[in-house]
């Protein structure tokens, strides 16, 4: 997949990650692959429980290891392996060559420090800036994120902000040391319809002008329609589909896929239509295909083998045993 | 007390809610001796209809007063002023003791179904809560009533006697419809009860609601920030910025037809999952937060973030006309025009879009040619 570049900017091999609370670890993430280049941006999508969020802050190493541990695979920052850097090393790279958005910007911002303090913060411990250099680069940073007025917002706490400003704030902290790959965790969830739509074309453009790896994790595939370049949709623990964006939302090839695309409003008349069932809890997956006792086209065999996430063509990928014979629906057919 | 299970439906098309003028103040700062400072509109002047049997939408973004129009429409919280007539009552002189017999046709179902329940409560417990307080079943028929309502929400009975922590988010959503229900409401309050839940999940409940609506012809006041759920479910919508009503009509009006800019930009804004319909199009992301409800602007509340605001917008507030089809619209510029509708309405506010901060930054995916023509609606 490595096509614009001879190394992926990030790319995630192998990766299992395990609940490690209590006796034996019980793997709730399993045989992840992705890879990210430079000014792609990746969608990572799943509902609450498909692991998006873990495979996500997993490549932080934000995990807690006494909760959850990865034990498997590893994660390379341009061909550099970050799982068994030491934590000072770690820490280095963290806020510096990844940023991170995270999903709630009212819990994520410290109510108790400005949010000059805060980006300064980061800032000053990343780089060898003088005080008044880096006060000066918070400015800037908060007129990059479309923060307006920023020497009167720079002073206020984050009481003092709407949502949507305080994601921006997040977004400027995740910027700030202008780091090669952008993780976002959700980062539009907690905001409402209008501020979504600016909140997503911020980041997306500034992946482009930035030149940053980008993985944006969300539940919802509607928000990736037009700010990704490629999708993965990830389902109880791994991944089951991954292709271009159009290819997805087109030609679909997992039969989750296509019902999750059915479940967003707009894409058919008439009633929508949801996913019957519920899916299975962390760590106690289904014998064979993970969706199979939710899946319409569900035929005996397919909860018997494990089915392999298989090229269907060059940059589309399914796990799905049935995936030659069935005709799946995509968007506006 | 006029039938607690009232299920019956009114004949012909009186409206069983309607709202008159209601306005709501809440005070939001005091000085030292106690005297109002500050106050917040929270609600301003809102006139509404809900016929018996649909579902009215109100849509808006955080702060614009939707869920307390509903906790008005549900005497739940006082108003200042304003008329609210439910069915044939005026709910805002009964008294205590009239309300209370009355509030079992009118039931709320919650936005977050991980609070909304006691955790060490069974569920069985929880559902059959309203019964308990109503004080008018034994607990046979209590028993009886909370099996069925588990059935109709598509819960096994045995589910009454586990706890919230044994389901899934979108289980306790049911959870919490069945406890809405149970008194056999004729007026549900849904305030954002899909937004807690995923995209599959939120499905199944939107599809839930509307079977339980059509079999036990129930009322919805159903809110939301979003505005393609709200008109999936809708047969109504009303658009609310700042407190106040800017645009009402049928759902299909009001989502394609639309005739207030504000209700463009929300259209706009709800992300299309099609790729290559979301390319072509072009978005109105509105510069700026919402204004402060505290000061709210000058004239019509929405002027400084419009694009297509004109001087008089700044200072006379527009009033909501509405039309005979019982489309109404509250804004100066298009009041007077024909063709600022829908799409045509949408591709001129993006070309009069002033060049804002938001916009500053280049724009990924730039539209392929500016002509207003390509600005079509998918």
């Amino acid at each position: 997949m490595n096509r614009t570049a001879d190394v992926a900017a990030l790319s995630i091999g192998g990766l299992e990650i395990s609940l490690v609370q209590g006796g034996r670890p019980v793997p709730v993430v399993t045989g992840v692959n992705l890879s990210v280049n430079k000014k792609e941006v990746l969608g990572l999508v799943g509902e609450s429980g498909s692991g998006k969020s873990l495979t996500s802050l997993a490549a932080t190493r934000l995990l807690d290891p006494r909760v959850v541990r990865t034990t498997a695979g590893s994660v390379k920052l341009f061909g550099k392996e970050l799982l068994t850097l030491p934590e000072a090393e770690m820490r280095r790279v963290r806020g510096k060559e990844i940023g991170i958005i995270f999903q709630d910007p009212m819990t994520s911002l410290d109510p108790a420090f400005t949010i000059g303090y805060q980006l300064n913060c980061g800032l000053r411990w990343h780089t060898d800036l003088t005080r008044a250099a880096a006060r000066n680069r918070v400015l800037e940073l908060l007129g990059l994120v479309g923060i307006g007025d920023p020497r009167r917002r720079v002073d206020q706490y984050p009481h003092q902000l709407s949502g949507g400003t305080r994601q921006r704030v997040m977004i400027a902290m995740a910027i700030a040391c202008e780091p090669k790959v952008l993780i976002a965790d959700e980062p539009t969830t907690a905001l409402d319809a209008t501020t979504q739509a600016q909140i997503l074309e911020l980041i997306a453009s500034l992946a482009t002008t930035m030149e940053m790896a980008t993985v944006i994790t969300t539940h919802d595939l509607g928000v990736v329609a037009d700010v990704c370049d490629r999708v993965a949709v990830m389902y109880a623990g791994q991944i089951v589909e991954c292709a271009t964006t159009d290819e997805l939302f087109y030609r679909p090839k997992h039969p989750y896929t296509e019902r999750l695309l059915q479940s967003l409003p707009g894409v058919r008349a008439g009633r929508l239509q949801g996913i019957p069932g519920q899916p299975p809890r962390s760590g106690r997956f289904p014998q064979g295909c993970r969706f199979a006792p939710r899946c319409p086209y569900a035929r005996p065999g397919c909860s018997a083998d494990d089915p392999e996430l298989t090229r269907v063509q060059t940059d589309h990928a399914a796990r799905c045993l049935r995936e030659a014979e069935l005709e799946l629906t995509g968007v506006g057919a | 007390m006029s039938g607690v299970n009232g299920v019956t439906k009114h004949a012909g098309s009186a409206p069983l809610l309607t709202l008159r003028n209601v306005s709501r103040r809440f005070v939001t700062g005091r000085d030292f001796l106690g005297r109002v400072q500050q106050s917040v509109c929270a609600v301003d002047n809102v006139s509404i209809d809900v016929e018996p049997g649909t579902t009215l939408g109100i849509v808006g973004e955080s702060g614009s007063g939707k869920s307390t129009l509903g906790r008005l429409a549900l005497r739940m919280i006082e108003s200042d002023a304003g008329e609210i007539d439910f069915s044939g009552e005026d709910l805002r002189r009964l008294s205590p003791k009239d309300l209370r017999q009355l509030r079992p046709q009118m039931t709320m179902i919650f936005q977050d179904p991980y609070s909304a329940l006691n955790p060490r409560w069974t569920v069985g417990r929880s559902i059959a809560e309203p019964l308990r307080i109503n004080g008018s079943s034994t607990r046979e028929e209590t028993h009886s009533a909370v099996v069925d309502m588990l059935a109709r929400v598509g819960l096994d009975a045995d589910a009454m006697h586990r706890r919230p922590a044994a389901f899934s988010g979108g289980q306790r959503q049911r959870i919490v419809i069945a406890r809405a229900l149970i008194t056999r409401p004729r007026l549900v309050f849904c305030d954002e009860p899909v937004s807690a839940l995923d995209v599959s999940t939120r499905a199944q409940v939107i599809g839930l609601l509307e079977d339980l609506q059509r079999d036990l012809g129930l009322t919805y006041l159903f809110v939301s920030h979003d505005l393609g759920i709200v008109e999936s479910v809708s047969d109504r919508i009303a658009v609310m910025y700042l407190g106040s009503v800017v645009e009402i009509g049928n759902a299909e009006t009001v989502a394609r037809e639309f005739r207030h800019p504000y209700t463009a930009s929300l259209v706009s804004a709800v992300p299309a999952p099609d790729p290559r319909a979301q390319r072509v199009r072009r978005r109105i992301v509105l510069s700026g937060d919402p204004p402060s409800p505290v000061d709210p602007p000058s004239g019509c509340t929405f002027h400084p973030r419009c694009p297509l605001a004109e001087p008089i917008c700044a200072r006379e507030k527009p009033p909501l006309l509405i039309d005979a089809a019982g489309h109404g619209v509250a804004c100066h510029v298009t009041q007077g025009s024909t063709d600022l509708i829908g799409a045509n309405l949408l591709a001129r506010m993006t070309d009069a879009r002033e060049p804002g901060i938001s916009t500053t930054l280049p724009v990924r995916v730039p539209a392929p040619d500016s002509a207003p023509a390509s600005a079509s609606m998918p």
